[in-house]
């Protein structure tokens, strides 16, 4: 089989895995959509007293579109493989992948992005309700270019964070009891990409120096170039940081699991 | 009746300890679920820096008023995963593997040997210590005299929140005697824990309704504080208490026609 269609069976693997719980998969957006509500009312409740057109930088309307975005994306790149990661090196299940003319990663990888295929698109159907509603009330300035750009930041996010909890993952050889850990590291990285709130509201500094970090890429600039907060230099400054990070994160994860790997012992199997 | 109730007060002491001293077993982990809370803490308390940072006033209460119902919210968050988190989880374990039927046949009441069984010592020590900080601040910034009467009051409310904690949240629990996977069921039951995080005048008036007389949600931490405020008398205190008291008994009887419909799997 050539690796073209080996790639391609995973993929479709992928798909399938992800419409076998497609009744999890909408209750797991209704179950977004309570924080998001919450998050409405509380944001409508500081507007109306503070009587101030922008907080933050924000007006009234930008922030529930930042925070219906940002709510959005965050359920999509979610990654949920990271307990099946620890569970293959802990119970030697990488056994079997480690003999197959394969890598792990490419094995990973190409599933993720099946099993995301179709949330993608459901996703992306949101999205156009959302922007269309958006622009009828004015809260955003529909442009073409902004759109190609938010398409293609999106997959770069969605990279980027598998990239990223893959690297965490590589801890799995090292850690004994490792649940624990993914429900720190998960939880912190969404703070940290503006995932649960804009990041202004930590305050200009801190913006400031999460912009050295590889985390606000995943959530808060794909969302900003859409609602149009990025400036159009900034836009394509920070597609190339993002392109930067992933770089950067697929040397990194090859390295940690390169040096890793030596310490498996593949018990069980 | 006081020979039942001193039997299970007794039996439940030996819950604790016995959960105590298997937590102590395992120390690391004791770590783990410490940091773990802390961490969901963590993520909690940024509404309290956008409460400050916006100067955040609901109802002419400052934001140092909020900090009340933020950590009412807070305490009964560790309390609910102290108490009962771990329970809820694991009934519809006990019915799918059908470990229910060992249960069944001890000589306590099942409802009390399912939910009660556990309680985790290291998840709720962030919530409530961090929770009552936050409370003692408002009620120090508010000038809320702290007399015998406030302080009963409050903890009567409090004991009012935890009863309808436990009803509210079994609920998705008990729904696997009929459904297989109930797991998005609490996941959304946990979504809608969070809109308790801060007084509900800031929902519109349909939500407060439903939250307050068909899923009595914002009695849970709405309640205490306004009774601190002086917003509520001691009467709906009283009918708070007449409330909880109910829907236990409600509860109470939708567990007993769930275990009729139990039929014991494999094992």
């Amino acid at each position: 089989m050539n690796r073209h269609r080996l790639y391609m069976a995973v993929f479709s693997m992928g798909i399938q895995h992800s419409m076998e719980y497609r009744f999890h998969f909408f209750l797991g957006l209704l179950g977004a959509a309570f924080p998001i509500l919450v998050q409405y009312f509380i944001w409508t409740a500081v507007y109306q007293h503070s009587g101030q057109t922008a907080l933050f930088s924000y007006s009234y309307g930008q922030i529930i579109l930042y925070t219906i975005l940002a709510g959005l994306v965050s359920k999509l790149i979610a990654t949920q493989f990271e307990h099946q990661i620890a569970d293959d090196i802990k119970n030697g299940g990488l056994n079997k992948y480690l003999i197959k003319p394969m890598s792990y990663f490419g094995y990973r990888l190409v599933s993720f992005f099946g099993q995301k295929a179709i949330y993608y698109g459901i996703t992306a159907l949101l999205l156009i309700a959302i922007i269309w509603l958006a622009s009828a009330r004015d809260v955003l300035d529909v442009q073409a270019v902004r759109l190609i750009l938010f398409a293609f930041t999106l997959w770069g996010a969605l990279l980027l964070n598998f990239l990223i909890a893959y690297c965490i993952c590589a801890s799995a050889f090292y850690l004994q009891e490792i649940s624990y850990f993914f429900v720190i590291t998960s939880l912190l990285v969404n703070i940290l990409s503006g995932g649960m709130f804009p990041l202004e509201i930590f305050g200009e500094s801190v913006v400031k120096a999460l912009q050295y970090t590889p985390f606000p890429y995943t959530i808060y600039f794909p969302v900003n170039v859409l609602s149009g907060k990025t400036e159009a230099a900034a836009m394509y400054q920070g597609l190339l940081i993002q392109c930067g990070w992933i770089l950067v994160f697929f040397w990194l994860s090859r390295l940690t699991w390169r040096v890793s790997m030596k310490k498996y012992s593949a018990v069980g199997g | 009746m006081f020979k039942i109730m001193r039997k299970y007060a007794l039996l439940y002491g030996m819950f604790i300890k016995n959960c105590l001293i298997a937590q102590m077993e395992f120390r690391g982990n004791f770590m783990m679920s410490l940091l773990v809370e802390s961490v969901y803490l963590l993520a909690k308390l940024l509404y309290v820096l956008v409460v400050f940072r916006t100067d955040l006033h609901v109802d002419g209460i400052p934001p140092e008023g909020l900090l009340l119902f933020i950590g009412m919210h807070t305490v009964v968050t560790g309390i609910y995963v102290g108490l009962f988190f771990t329970n809820f989880t694991k009934i519809p374990e006990y019915i799918k593997d059908g470990s229910l039927d060992l249960m069944l046949t001890k000589p306590v009441s099942l409802q009390f040997m399912a939910s009660l069984r556990y309680v985790d010592l290291a998840l709720p020590i962030p919530d409530i210590l961090v929770g009552f900080v936050m409370v003692g601040i408002g009620w120090h910034a508010m000038d809320i005299p702290l007399t015998f009467l406030q302080l009963m009051g409050f903890f009567l409310l409090l004991l009012v929140s935890v009863v309808i904690t436990y009803c509210l949240m079994i609920i998705p629990a008990l729904l696997s005697f009929w459904f297989v996977q109930t797991g998005s069921v609490s996941e959304i039951a946990h979504s809608v824990w969070d809109a308790n995080n801060f007084p509900m005048a800031i929902y519109p008036a349909w939500v407060r309704r439903i939250g307050t007389f068909v899923i009595p949600l914002f009695l849970i931490t709405n309640f205490g504080p306004m009774f601190l405020l002086g917003q509520l008398s001691w009467l709906y205190a009283g009918l708070a208490l007449a409330g909880s008291l109910l829907l236990f008994t409600a509860v109470r009887l939708l567990w007993k026609q769930a275990v009729k419909g139990y039929s014991s799997a494999s094992s």
